[in-house]
């Protein structure tokens, strides 16, 4: 939870119901409330710029960042795109897999895209739905449903 | 507003902040099932808003366009009372209506919960949550 209090505005508290830390936080005269939170995907952190209002949540900018030396790997900024996890999270996952490959290439070196693949899914799956997953698995615990491993 | 759906005024206050930019002002359906937000009326003259419900499970958020000629359904959002977002939808040229609602929040459920034991390599029955997530829906309280 972030606290904001600005320009003599009443103190603005944001709270990200997807699992982001929020780091930084502004209420606008719009109505909207634009914040930045960041995921930690192991030596990577994404940074995600919202713009939520009272019908529509948009997704302002996307950066991605090495955590070891802050390099910005991959950024970019959106106009009029509704946010949405699962879209996110892809977007995040298809830049991710670009930089490694190209970095691979680069490098003259074999690329194991197969598992890259894997390895960038597993990551971002447990980075954007891990509190997700762990709330279904109550919810159905709480329901009776019978549960076996796959 | 009703001791039984609002009992637990500071969890409701918490929910919200989740929910909602800070300082929304809300106010109770005339059918006394349903939260209204304040609204935002665009220059184009169409307004948006969002109306909020509340099952003993779920908290359902529906995003509302309100234009001249018709009302769309914009996005749905489904919280659990514990304001964890569980399954989020965006709709383009969706028109409003309390079936639309109805349908969309049950598949986004139950699409949810099989995505999530997808992921944690688990099996489960997908009519028996069907089944479930349908009645727990329905049970909406009201809030008046």
């Amino acid at each position: 939870m972030l606290i904001v209090q600005n320009n003599n505005q009443p103190a603005v508290t944001i709270i990200d119901p997807r699992g982001l830390r929020v780091t930084a936080a502004a209420h606008l005269m719009s109505g909207f409330t634009v914040y930045t939170g960041e995921r930690e995907i192991g030596n990577i952190r994404v940074e995600e710029g919202i713009a939520q209002g009272i019908g529509v949540t948009y997704l302002s900018s996307l950066r991605i960042v090495n955590v070891a030396d802050n390099q910005i790997l991959w950024e970019d900024s959106f106009r009029d795109v509704i946010y949405n996890c699962e879209r996110v999270r892809r977007m995040v996952g298809a830049k991710l897999k670009e930089v490694f490959i190209a970095t691979l290439k680069r490098q003259n070196m074999q690329i194991p895209v197969e598992q890259i693949d894997e390895r960038v899914n597993e990551s971002l799956n447990k980075a954007y739905y891990e509190q997700t997953d762990k709330t279904v698995l109550k919810i159905l615990t709480e329901w009776g449903i019978e549960i076996k491993p796959a | 507003m009703t001791t039984s759906a609002l009992a637990n005024v500071s969890q409701m206050n918490a929910l919200f902040k989740v929910i909602l930019p800070d300082g929304t002002r809300l106010s109770v359906s005339a059918d006394g099932k349903k939260l209204l937000t304040e609204g935002y009326t665009s220059n184009a003259g169409n307004t948006y808003f969002a109306a909020i419900s509340l099952t003993n499970d779920f908290v359902i958020k529906e995003d509302i366009g309100q234009g001249w000629k018709y009302t769309f359904l914009n996005g749905l959002k489904i919280y659990t009372r514990n304001n964890q977002l569980i399954a989020e939808r965006s709709f383009h040229y969706r028109v409003y209506s309390e079936e639309a609602i109805a349908h969309e929040a049950a598949e986004m459920l139950t699409e949810a919960i099989m995505d999530a034991a997808k992921r944690q390599k688990i099996q489960v029955n997908r009519a028996q949550i069907e089944n479930e997530v349908r009645t727990r829906l329905d049970a909406t309280q009201r809030l008046k």
